[in-house]
């Protein structure tokens, strides 16, 4: 079958852009298994728990606070709901910098200076959590307004009908139908916060085996020319992205 | 007898529409079927009925009491809405009894088996994915679920819409048998006049947001209330009339727009006069005339003839100038080898024609 010239070139720039992709990869690979400067796996492990322990907690956390704001946001009627989910979305397009530059002036007065003299968060394992907690808030939220708002809401108005109590409408029916959707968000939130720079830099910095992150990681191997150890440490975020979009698509096609 | 549902002078308004005021009671154990065209309120009637939404008028009952003074549980009413009431990802069994789970009770073994059986789920009942039903199994799918919760009131918003013509008669039929053993009372909504006169003991006809008419099928069908419902059910045959005087048995009307005087045996104010294209009688030259087809006798000619399922419809126009459409058995159209041209005289039957009042909103 023939293309037309716009066809060709839209298929063109596809295969384009994957073979960009892919060059960038094979960079990454051929320079992680044949770059100089040999490093013990600790220096790839140790981020690497550091990152997956951060990355948990924080994606805990973010549906822990975000799944019912966002089942607010999808059932709410009130006029104001626009200006609150505008408000939440604000991280999403927020530079990680300025939101880590703002964490940092949050801990210094109440009641930012409470929780910093609780538990000590700035240039701590506390502070990497607490930005990217931050970062993936929104992305938690949105994910989950939409699968919020996916669910059938009419099928809640049935169970209403049928006498069902609030609990049971929240843990048998809403939740069940928005599982793919939030099980997404939570991936998403994961992978975001895996591969998450600016803010934790901001707030917790990068002192290996206490707040370095493999995002962090890798460049500071980078300024420190070991480019070996960096495009192992960006290899691993590679996959674990990969791993990250794979499950969404999984989910999303359920 | 008590009323399972009752709306008084209920207004709803969304946006630029209004339902109402509208006055219904449904009687414990009825089956009502409230009939209508797309757009003319009857699902807005129905979540209403159901407690989905806030009336800006008016009040709703439910065994007796304001709907929303008693708590959903004991309202035992079901309600199947277009888009069924089935959890998606989860099985059959599971959908049967999603209706009980939200009452906090146990399923009644006894009654599931009786509903699997009636319904015809056996062949399905082992599925772990309800989305893998046709729509006419997911449809008893709902009703099971529905009737498992043994409730009082059954709402249903148009069951059949989304099945295939020859499905539909199937499901009036089980819907029949489910409102006869299951005694319990259902106000069934739809826009198909053949579903309505097969389920309802009353019809309520609702049109542009009102209540027209509430009669049996028989009333309904011998005597429309409005210009609006006669048009409805049956848009031919339906004349202006010039003046009327009474008659020994009824009346005399002449009609306003053809030289043509019809005798009608009712009486009443006659705006309109109009028969059922299924009264009109055309008349076999080969027998002798009946006595309820002596009187409008007309000399006319075939002007078309439409072959439908198992019946003709003939539209004729006789000497005078009357238009006047006949529906008549098929195998009567061919036998009496009916076709376009043929003169034919046709009765309209003076017991058959009914009167209207003065058009409401045009004519």
């Amino acid at each position: 079958m023939r293309q037309s010239p716009f066809g060709l070139a839209a298929t063109t720039s596809a295969v384009v852009l994957a073979l960009f992709v892919l060059w960038l990869l094979a960079s990454l690979a051929r320079l992680a298994v044949l770059g100089p400067g040999r490093k013990p796996p600790t220096a790839i492990l140790v981020p690497l728990g550091l990152s997956l322990a951060s990355a948990s907690m924080a994606t805990l956390f973010a549906l822990m606070l975000g799944v019912p704001a966002a089942w607010w946001l999808a059932r709410s009627r009130w006029g104001g709901r626009t200006w609150v989910a505008l408000l939440l979305d604000l991280p999403l397009v927020l530079s990680p910098v300025a939101l880590g530059t703002a964490l940092l002036l949050f801990l210094q007065f109440p009641p930012g200076s409470t929780l910093e003299r609780l538990i000590g968060v700035t240039f701590r394992f506390p502070g990497v959590v607490l930005a990217q907690f931050t970062v993936v808030l929104a992305l938690v939220v949105r994910a989950a307004t939409a699968a919020f708002a996916q669910a059938s809401l009419e099928l809640e108005k049935h169970a209403v009908t049928y006498g069902a109590t609030r609990w049971f409408i929240l843990t048998q029916v809403t939740l069940p139908a928005s599982k793919p959707g939030l099980l997404a968000a939570a991936v998403l939130a994961f992978g975001r916060a895996l591969g998450e720079f600016g803010a934790t830099v901001t707030v917790a910095g990068t002192i290996p085996g206490r707040t370095e992150t493999l995002a962090t990681g890798v460049y500071m191997a980078l300024a420190a020319g070991e480019l070996r150890l960096a495009a192992q440490l960006a290899l691993v975020l590679v996959l674990a992205a990969a791993l990250a979009l794979a499950a969404v698509r999984y989910w999303e096609k359920r | 007898m008590s009323s399972a549902l009752e709306l008084q002078k209920v207004v709803v308004r969304r946006g630029q529409f209004q339902l109402g005021p509208i006055d219904l009671a449904v009687a414990d154990g009825e089956y009502l079927v409230v009939l209508g065209p797309s757009g003319a309120g009857k699902t807005v009637l129905l979540e209403t009925m159901a407690g989905w939404h806030f009336w800006d008028e008016g009040e709703v009952f439910c065994h007796g009491q304001p709907l929303f003074a008693v708590p959903p549980r004991r309202r035992r009413m079901a309600y199947l809405s277009q888009h069924l009431p089935l959890l998606p990802h989860a099985s059959v069994q599971h959908n049967i009894t999603f209706g009980v789970r939200c009452r906090n009770e146990k399923a009644d073994p006894k009654l599931l088996q009786r509903l699997v059986a009636m319904l015809g789920l056996e062949a399905v009942w082992k599925r772990s994915d309800v989305r893998t039903l046709s729509r006419g199994e997911q449809q008893r799918v709902a009703l099971a679920q529905a009737l498992l919760t043994q409730p009082q009131i059954l709402l249903l918003d148009e069951p059949s819409t989304a099945l295939d013509p020859h499905r539909k008669p199937e499901l009036w039929q089980l819907l029949r048998t489910v409102h006869r053993e299951f005694g319990c009372t259902v106000v069934h909504i739809t826009h198909d006049r053949n579903e309505a006169f097969f389920l309802g003991q009353r019809i309520a006809v609702v049109l542009a947001g009102k209540l027209q008419q509430l009669a049996s099928p028989q009333e309904l069908y011998h005597q429309p209330a409005t210009w609006a419902v006669a048009r409805f059910l049956s848009p031919e045959n339906l004349w202006p009339v010039a003046n009327a005087e009474g008659t020994r048995n009824g009346l005399k009307v002449r009609l306003a727009t053809v030289p043509v005087t019809l005798e009608v045996w009712r009486r009443g104010k006659a705006a309109f006069v109009g028969i059922r294209p299924e009264e009109v009688a055309i008349i076999d030259p080969h027998r002798p005339l009946g006595p309820q087809v002596q009187r409008n006798v007309f000399a006319a000619s075939v002007a078309d003839l439409m072959f439908l399922d198992g019946q003709a419809q003939v539209h004729m126009e006789t000497k005078e100038g009357l238009l006047v459409t006949a529906r008549v058995p098929l195998c009567t159209a061919l036998d009496r080898g009916l076709s376009v041209g043929q003169e034919v005289k046709l009765c309209l039957k003076p017991r058959a024609l009914y009167l209207l009042p003065e058009a409401d909103g045009g004519s």
